[in-house]
């Protein structure tokens, strides 16, 4: 067989190695170009293989599971089979664009692949994840995230059946190129449509049957550079992991998952009270299910069964009194509760050295792929290991950082442009143009007003303006159960908004105060957060918000600023700015910062 | 007791709350002068070894405000905006509440200024044996018995206990209150604030003459008073929860809400908010509902002049600290409403506090059971002995509460000859 992996724009430098490289875990089954997610798992599984200690002491803990890899000639054929090669140039299809990626999905893989494919299954029983791995997929600049989605398969079953179920995978994932949120992402980033082509990557599931679902004890996503960080005590170099029960879906999707910063890995953005690290723990996980419906979203962890011999307990602490935590053990009391806290992992004290591993791999693969790295990985015990506690760290993907947008590196220089705002505690980093609008609370507005008209006028406001990108300006800490502190409004009421700007405004002080839900949600979303403290030298103008504001409705204004408004945040550096784009000052608007 | 008034200094809002009442009490000025000052105040720095391997000093308060009828009670803070003038002036308002309930207690608080959200449990455990180390000499369990209070645990309390008899050399498990069952914590504190509002609401009602079975109730706010006040007034009481809420909003159904599936789908999506059948209302549309009994369990300053006028219900039973404003005190008042004042509505926390100390000291501990009667006893009594003052003083049940409670210790000063 031969084969080529690209190398165009994957931030994996000149690694491009053939196929008589690739070390065991990999098998080739359609030779050809893999794309960007393949390419950086086949890179660290080849660095394995040379015994590079990509882990220190802990490097024989690592495995990457059996994978195949169904190159794009695959995703060419079928596409041409199925005469959609035109549709694909042409752009967004008018009319019924599901019929299209319905009738891409009646498709069938060539009888080659089918056979190879086969022979493949006849030796791979365990659930499969399908995943896509476009050629722009996971390269520096578009991370694709949430458009191409991985697949589960459960596996199970009579060959015949097994085969038409993955054969019915591999063309979801093949046929996503052809939804069209795809294409939509695609315009937005001027990518080609010729230039997009998607290869297939089949991986065993790592993980454990328990009943009729099966999946991993713990999975989880690792940046090496976290844009977020929520104290002072940590730093962007640090990184962040954000770990789930169950199969990662939960991990890189909107929900609760413990989230930590593995060189102060015991310090949480929810605090240490009982009551929000219950709050805000996970409560839901996925898994592969043998029932014929091969994945099952958002199964409640009660199901989970806690009881003795149920590993749920290996990543649980109890709950006991309502008040305190403890590790779990049995029997349990009468009131106890189980919380998904992976506090006794995470304290060191079982024998899976999960923090060590994801920070030695932090460095170790940054280093190697000169880029900051994202990692999801999993990890479970094996079906003769009854204390549930995993032995091995099942790397699943790989891929620089630098594909996200979240972590290129931003030049925050407004040049000669008007500053409206200037902040230097911010989250979040990237750019973003083309603002025309900003939802604007005063402090001295909003002391006159009732509190819950404020919250129905921002919450009608956020529908309003759905789909428009604004930033959401006011006093004190948005999201605060206290008006006398912030204005007490839900996250989902300012979900549509492109920047968080809180300003510090007498006793109305900024924090942080959504939690790890917010938390997750910035991470996820790409949001910006900025806290305006004009005493430690920020900057408000608020002269020039209030000359293109509407009257305040209950405390609320809404600003239609005539020229664009560019959002600059520099999340390692620590500042934000926001301009007016058009308008042009003779000097700089903002007075420098004291001392 | 600690009104809301924004900006405020607390202690010169707690200093002026006492003016009032020594007016009212025709108070000798050197009197008034005495308990105007906490009796004693020590700060102190604690020195933290941190994760990293670097030593962080944190500023720590403890205020003993008076201590004329008992060891001084009062829960310690962490807190990032900890001041002294904090600390005084719950130390103070703790010296006032254990008077009203007429337990053998005087007042005290403690803080540290410092934001546990950044720390690690490890930190945290090293400040708070540090926080003993300091004030070992100062408390004890016949002098000042520290609690839970702001972003303090039952496990923060077990690490203090455990330094505290580390440094003595024996058990003291009275030094502290609010430890875990397991190392001498009271069963029946977990809805003890609840349940005390709730006897309270009972005797009220029968002021009233309302039959508390017929009665509807509103709470505002659904952490541990309010979910527990939902609970109690339907188990206990007989009564018609209609409508709950919490920092996102509310709902109401007239026909009453099942405070287990209520809890349960908060517990599951974070809120009461979607809550099936039930109709979605704003926290300022609740406080305005027709119903018999109205419980702000949630913020300081619910009540406030612009809303008050508003207010349909008959009994308000204050679970939150503060939950109206002095404007809006005037407004009910001039309405009729019954107000069960915080200090008196939610002072069943501090009574079970005070049983733990009691069972710590005897060495036996009681059953649930045990705890509930003698907890509606107390109660019990202090709502009537508030009531009876209101009613001979011509005034209302806060300020009953207020005059009963410097009067009990002004008493106590004069027999040891303080004043």
């Amino acid at each position: 067989m031969s084969g080529r992996l690209s190398r165009s724009g994957t931030g994996l430098g000149d690694f491009a190695p053939g196929p008589s490289d690739l070390p065991p875990p990999f098998e080739v089954l359609v030779p050809g170009e893999f794309g960007g997610k393949a390419r950086g798992l086949i890179h660290t599984g080849m660095m394995l293989r040379d015994g590079r200690p990509l882990a220190g002491e802990h490097t024989a803990l690592l495995r990457i599971p059996p994978s195949a890899l169904l190159s794009t000639d695959l995703f060419d054929e079928v596409v041409a089979a199925a005469g959609l090669g035109d549709l694909l140039r042409r752009g967004p299809p008018e009319g019924d664009e599901k019929a299209v990626y319905d009738a891409f999905l009646r498709a069938r893989l060539p009888k080659r692949a089918r056979e190879v494919l086969r022979e493949w299954l006849g030796r791979n029983r365990v659930p499969l994840a399908v995943r896509s791995s476009s050629l722009q997929e996971d390269n520096r600049l578009y991370s694709f995230s949430g458009i191409y989605r991985t697949h589960f398969v459960a596996n199970a079953g009579p060959l015949d059946r097994r085969l038409a179920a993955v054969e019915r995978a591999i063309l979801v994932v093949l046929g996503s190129t052809f939804l069209p949120r795809a294409y939509a992402y695609r315009a937005r980033h001027g990518i080609r449509p010729d230039d997009e082509k998607m290869a297939v990557l089949l991986q065993h599931v790592v993980g454990r049957r328990r009943g009729d679902l099966f999946h991993p004890l713990l999975a989880g996503v690792g940046f090496s550079r976290n844009m977020y960080p929520w104290t002072d005590r940590i730093s962007v170099e640090d990184g962040v992991v954000r770990l789930v029960y169950g199969l990662g879906t939960r991990a890189v999707d909107r929900d609760y998952a413990r989230v930590f910063v593995p060189s102060r890995p015991r310090l949480r953005p929810e605090g240490f009270s009982v009551d929000a690290i219950e709050q805000y723990a996970q409560t839901r996980f996925d898994a592969v299910a043998f029932d014929g419906t091969d994945f099952r979203s958002g199964i409640p962890v009660s199901a989970a069964v806690p009881r003795e011999g149920n590993d749920l307990h290996v990543v649980s602490s109890l709950v006991r009194e309502g008040e305190f935590l403890r590790a779990p053990r049995f029997p349990l009391g009468p009131d106890d509760r189980f919380v998904v806290t992976f506090d006794e992992m995470i304290a060191g004290r079982t024998a899976f050295p999960l923090v060590p591993v994801v920070r030695a791999l932090f460095g170790s693969l940054s280093e190697a792929l000169g880029t900051p790295v994202d990692v999801e990985f999993a990890a479970s015990a094996g079906p003769g290991e009854e204390d549930g506690v995993p032995r091995l760290f099942h790397v699943l993907q790989v891929r620089p950082l630098g594909v996200r947008a979240a972590n290129r590196s931003v030049a925050v220089d407004p040049g000669r442009h008007r500053v409206l705002l200037r902040a230097r505690r911010v989250m979040g980093n990237g750019e973003r143009t083309g603002i025309r609008r900003a939802v604007l609370v005063l402090a001295d507005e909003y002391r006159r007003t009732r509190p819950d008209r404020a919250v129905r006028e921002i919450l009608r406001l956020n529908r309003a303006l759905e789909g428009v990108p604004y930033l959401l300006v006011g006093p004190g800490r948005w999201g605060s159960s206290n008006p006398a502190l912030g204005v007490p409004v839900g996250y989902e009421s300012v979900a549509g908004c492109a920047a968080i700007v809180e300003v510090a405004a007498g006793s109305m002080a900024p924090e942080f105060s959504y939690g790890t839900h917010f938390f997750g949600e910035l991470l996820s979303s790409e949001l910006f957060y900025l806290a305006v403290v004009p005493a430690e030298g920020d900057f408000l103008d608020e002269e020039e918000f209030l000359r293109h504001a509407g009257p305040a409705r209950d405390g609320v204004r809404l600003v239609e600023f005539p020229e664009p408004v560019t959002l600059q945040v520099d999340g390692a550096g620590r500042r934000g700015v926001a301009f007016v784009t058009g308008e042009v000052t003779e000097t700089p608007a903002a007075p420098p910062p004291p001392g | 007791m600690a009104h809301s008034v924004e900006n405020a200094n607390p202690f010169v809002v707690a200093q002026e709350q006492l003016d009032k009442a020594a007016k009212i009490l025709r108070l000798q000025p050197h009197v008034h002068e005495a308990l105007r000052n906490p009796i004693k105040e020590f700060v102190f720095g604690i020195p933290v070894r941190m994760d990293d391997g670097s030593v962080r000093w944190f500023r720590g308060f403890r205020v003993q405000y008076n201590d004329a009828r008992g060891p001084a009670k009062g829960g310690i803070r962490f807190h990032p905006e900890e001041t002294l003038d904090t600390v005084r002036a719950l130390a103070a308002w703790m010296t006032w509440k254990t008077a009203a309930l007429d337990l053998p207690l005087g007042g005290g608080k403690g803080g540290v200024v410092c934001n546990p959200k950044e720390m690690s449990p490890g930190e945290l455990e090293r400040l708070a044996r540090g926080y003993i180390d300091k004030v070992a000499w100062f408390i004890g369990p016949e002098r000042d018995i520290p609690a839970p209070d702001v972003y303090t645990t039952p496990q923060i309390m077990a690490w203090m206990m455990d330094e505290y008899e580390k440094l003595r050399g024996g058990h003291f498990p009275g030094i502290i209150t609010g430890k875990p069952i397991s190392i001498g914590g009271s069963r029946g504190r977990s809805d003890a604030t609840a349940r005390g509002g709730i006897f309270t609401v009972r005797e009220a009602s029968k002021v009233l003459g309302l039959d508390p079975k017929k009665s509807t109730v509103a709470v505002q706010g659904y952490g541990n008073a309010g979910s527990f006040a939902h609970e109690l007034s339907a188990s206990l009481l007989g009564s018609k929860v209609v409508a709950v809420s919490d920092s996102k909003g509310g709902i109401y159904a007239s026909e009453g809400l099942d405070p287990e599936a209520v809890g349960k789908f908060k517990k599951e999506t974070g809120s009461v908010m979607g809550f099936p059948g039930a109709k979605a209302i704003s926290n300022e549309d609740l406080l305005a509902l027709d119903v018999d009994v109205l419980w702000p369990s949630a913020l300081e300053g619910a009540i406030r002049r612009d809303n008050a006028g508003t207010v349909k219900a008959k009994i308000i039973a204050e679970a939150a600290n503060g939950p109206t404003t002095p404007a809006a005190d005037e407004i009910l008042s001039k309405k009729g409403v019954f107000v069960i004042p915080d200090f008196l509505c939610n002072a069943g926390g501090v009574t079970v506090s005070y049983f733990e100390w009691v069972q710590n000291l005897y060495g036996y501990y009681w059953e649930p059971e045990e705890v509930d009667k003698r907890l509606d006893k107390k109660m019990t009594r202090a709502f009537h002995e508030v009531l009876d003052l209101r009613n001979r003083h011509k005034t209302d049940m806060r300020t009953g509460a207020y005059l009963l409670a410097v009067d009990r210790v002004v008493e106590a000063m004069t027999l040891r000859g303080w004043v």
